[in-house]
């Protein structure tokens, strides 16, 4: 990466309970986190379909995020197991198109953990500065 | 959909919230360039009365047709703004917020410029998305006027009495064999100091009326069915339709038949320290869980007994069958309450418990107060029978502790104070002490406790108790402490363990049966603690008592009747209203494979004859986990279909 200031953009899917409550507890408690983290809020986590995901990729998103209730906590059963299986499977498939992998994380959070929430994503923020941009976002100019 | 797309946006500055960190003219302005906007307008509490009028007269005036609220979290006020669209005569699905205050004013305070072009792209995504929105009716499902009350404690058995007094039908579920739960072990309770069996007078009855009463008018009531011994194996449905499963363990006993007379206890040759009384007592393989039982009918230990045969011969009755089996029963009621409570804390390896026999917890010393316990009211070490002369309680064990449990058990103090003043009343002579981080008792009736210890000569230390050890010579415990930095040490003949409450052991596979959620301590989480304290996430599920954490006799009753009023209020309407935020199927691409079906959690889609899939409406959360798996496209959410998916990553991408 030459570009030092490189900001990656990153698509998060967080289910309505805690995921999205940590978000907004992350808020609350003015706790911070990049800025390009842009969420899209969804009932569960496991409403995300790999579609969506390939979506946010074709359009220029450097790195995506699925977060859902803990495991065992899923407001919807086993929505987010269902989801983390996705996950699994198309970051072979993102590996074997050329995109990579690691561009895509799932991470379970409960809605007290807005720490966790916070650090997830600064994390993650730090892992898409090192892989650099999209390079379908490259390719578009 | 025929008329164009006329988007308001309504951007609260939420005082200085919001506009003290996001630029809030800059967000209005980029928001008039996008597509379809009519209108923007800013606003300094949206939420207000004032807001709210601004916002439907807004609506119109301008004939908007699509709103996106840019303010705080959808959790807080997206109902509000529901509403309020509605009574502006809009369908309430047409809206969408943009969560500028949580996502982007708060957390992005020391970079304002970036908390604004965030915004934007929020903003940019909701409008996106509420473009593609479309209405969403409701339809009226039919409730059932029945109830399923998991519990059969103090809690359990109010809500139960109450609901059926309202005309509700009860379906009691209790896995002991008794009701009555914990407050029967308890002797005297606090703040009445009645006996544990006998409660304050019960709403509008005039007369004191004791637990023991109440268990049997849960019994008799025509509209209360009561299953002891039995626990809740499978629950599917819906608010208003839930089909419950409950299995009946055997009782091996005949409730109808036994009379109680004692015959198969005396011949039974297995004898077992009996758990009601911790052990001081001991009972038979056959035997009656506790003296007050309710029902009043013999029960058969099934791990101890050797199925000699004795009692069954022995019976008069002919009430006893050692063949019986556990009975699967189905019940469909309209609501679930859960009341299973708590226990006590297991200080196993704590102080000396579990090694020195004269080292209990407070619920031991309450079964040897009771006047109709094991020791007939009397107080004496369990090692030698001998009563005890010097005594020290310990507070917080189990509680306040970071290791164990964080959280403070709130009663364990007034139960230490009220064992301390009945001690000392009934042996002047005996040299109490309470060892205690703080002394908490809130609430009116309670200060008299402390007084009255004080008064009666117990002795409060402050301090930490590091360790109890027995002298190897006397025989006597010594408790060592630390108090105001100062080691110190007590000599005692019995130590008492005030114990914590932690959550009932089998609250893990109930939560998961009923798909509700616990909290990190193991309690039943609420939705919210002040505001909604008896609900669940999950429609028509409620929780009260101990089960979500420690409370004390007053507290747990108090919940129970808010919870029957919540209940009665959602049966007696006999219909629900369910909005069709849900998943549909378009038939047009459904092939049948019956993924959804398989990947449903909550049974909520079928295949028809036709060979499509179909919703059951009322019973689909909306969760969209079928229109994610679903390998031909068929399979929708409403409000979340793929293509409004698409437009908010479209938004938010700036793309």
């Amino acid at each position: 990466m030459k570009d030092e200031l490189f900001e990656p953009v990153i698509v998060v899917f967080c289910c309505r309970w805690a995921a999205y409550g940590a978000a907004d507890m992350a808020g609350i408690n003015r706790l911070s986190y990049p800025s390009n983290v842009r969420i899209i809020r969804v009932p569960c986590s496991g409403r995300v379909s790999p579609l969506h995901i390939l979506q946010a990729f074709r359009l220029g998103a450097d790195g995506v995020v699925i977060s859902g209730c803990l495991e065992g906590g899923c407001h919807y059963v086993d929505g987010n197991l269902r989801a983390l299986r996705r996950v699994r499977q198309l970051k072979k498939m993102l590996d074997a198109i050329g995109l990579g992998g690691d561009r895509l994380e799932m991470y379970f959070v409960g809605s007290c953990n807005l720490d966790k929430f916070a650090n997830y994503l600064r994390e993650f923020t730090e892992r898409i500065r090192r892989l650099g941009p999209n390079p379908l976002r490259l390719r578009e100019g | 959909m025929g008329e164009s797309l006329r988007i308001g946006v309504f951007i609260c500055r939420c005082g200085t919230d919001i506009a003290g960190v996001v630029d809030v003219k800059a967000l209005s302005e980029y928001a008039r360039k996008i597509p379809n906007v009519a209108y923007v307008t800013e606003h300094e509490f949206l939420c207000s009365r004032e807001g709210l009028e601004v916002l439907k007269r807004t609506i119109r005036r301008y004939g908007i047709n699509r709103v996106v609220i840019a303010a705080c979290s959808p959790k807080l006020h997206e109902l509000t703004f529901r509403r309020a669209i509605q009574e502006a005569g809009l369908n309430p699905f047409l809206l969408e917020i943009a969560n500028i205050r949580e996502q982007c004013a708060w957390p992005h305070s020391h970079e304002p410029e970036k908390a604004t072009e965030k915004a934007k792209y929020l903003v940019r995504a909701a409008v996106l998305k509420v473009a593609t929105l479309e209405e969403i009716g409701e339809i009226s499902v039919p409730v059932k006027t029945s109830v399923l009350i998991i519990g059969g404690g103090i809690a359990g058995i109010t809500a139960a009495l109450k609901l059926a007094e309202y005309g509700f039908q009860v379906y009691l579920v209790e896995k002991n064999a008794t009701l009555g739960g914990r407050v029967l072990q308890l002797g005297t309770v606090f703040p009445t100091e009645d006996c544990g069996v006998c409660m304050p007078p019960y709403v509008l009855e005039r007369h004191r009326k004791c637990l023991y009463k109440y268990a049997q008018m849960v019994m008799v009531h025509p509209r209360i069915k009561v299953f002891t011994r039995s626990t809740v194996e499978h629950v599917e449905g819906h608010v208003g339709n839930f089909k419950v499963t409950i299995r009946r363990g055997p009782r091996y006993v005949d409730e109808k038949d036994c009379v109680a007379c004692g015959v198969c206890e005396e011949v039974c040759p297995v004898e077992v320290p009996n758990e009601f009384d911790l052990g001081l007592s001991t009972r038979k393989a056959i035997y009656m869980p506790s003296p007050y039982a309710v029902p009043h009918t013999y029960v058969v230990d099934e791990d101890h007994c050797t199925r000699c045969g004795a009692c069954v011969k022995a019976c008069p009755f002919n009430a006893i069958s050692l063949n019986e089996k556990p009975q699967d029963v189905e019940v469909e009621v309209g609501a679930i309450i859960v009341a299973t409570g708590a226990e006590e804390f297991n200080p196993k390896g704590m102080y000396g418990y579990g090694t020195y026999p004269d080292v209990i917890t407070q619920l031991t010393l309450a079964r040897m107060l009771d006047p109709s316990g094991p020791t007939k009211g009397e107080v004496i070490r369990p090692s030698d029978g001998r009563r005890p002369s010097r005594i020290v309680m310990i507070q917080c064990v189990g509680s306040r502790d970071p290791k164990i449990n964080p959280y403070c058990s709130k009663v364990c103090c007034a139960i230490a104070l009220k064992h301390a003043r009945s001690l000392k009343k009934r042996y002047p002579e005996a040299e109490i002490a309470i060892v205690y981080k703080d002394i908490r008792l809130a609430g009116k009736d309670y200060e008299q406790y402390y007084t009255e210890c004080e008064e009666l000569g117990v002795k409060f230390i402050k301090g930490e108790v590091l360790d109890v050890v027995q002298d190897p010579e006397t025989k006597m415990l010594r408790v060592e402490l630390e108090s105001y930095g100062e080691r110190k040490e007590l000599i005692a003949d019995l130590v008492v363990l005030s114990c914590g409450f932690v959550p009932s052991e089998d609250a893990k596979k109930l939560a998961e049966i009923l798909g509700l959620n616990l909290a990190p301590d193991g309690f039943f989480m609420t939705v919210h603690p002040k505001l909604a304290p008896i609900d669940t996430n999950t429609d028509g599920i409620f929780i009260c008592g101990a089960c979500q954490g420690p409370k004390d006799i007053s507290e747990t009753v108090t919940q129970a009747l808010a919870v029957a009023a919540k209940v009665a209020a959602l049966l007696a309407k006999g219909v629900i209203k369910i909005d069709l935020a849900k998943a549909f199927v378009d038939e047009n691409y459904c092939i049948g494979c019956a993924t959804c079906v398989m990947v449903c959690p909550y049974d909520a889609v079928e295949i028809t004859p036709r060979g499509v899939a179909q919703v059951i409406e009322a019973a689909c959360q909306g969760c969209g986990i079928c229109a994610a798996e679903c390998p031909a496209g068929a399979m929708q959410l409403r409000n979340y279909k793929d293509d409004q998916i698409y437009a908010a990553i479209r938004g938010v991408l700036g793309a």
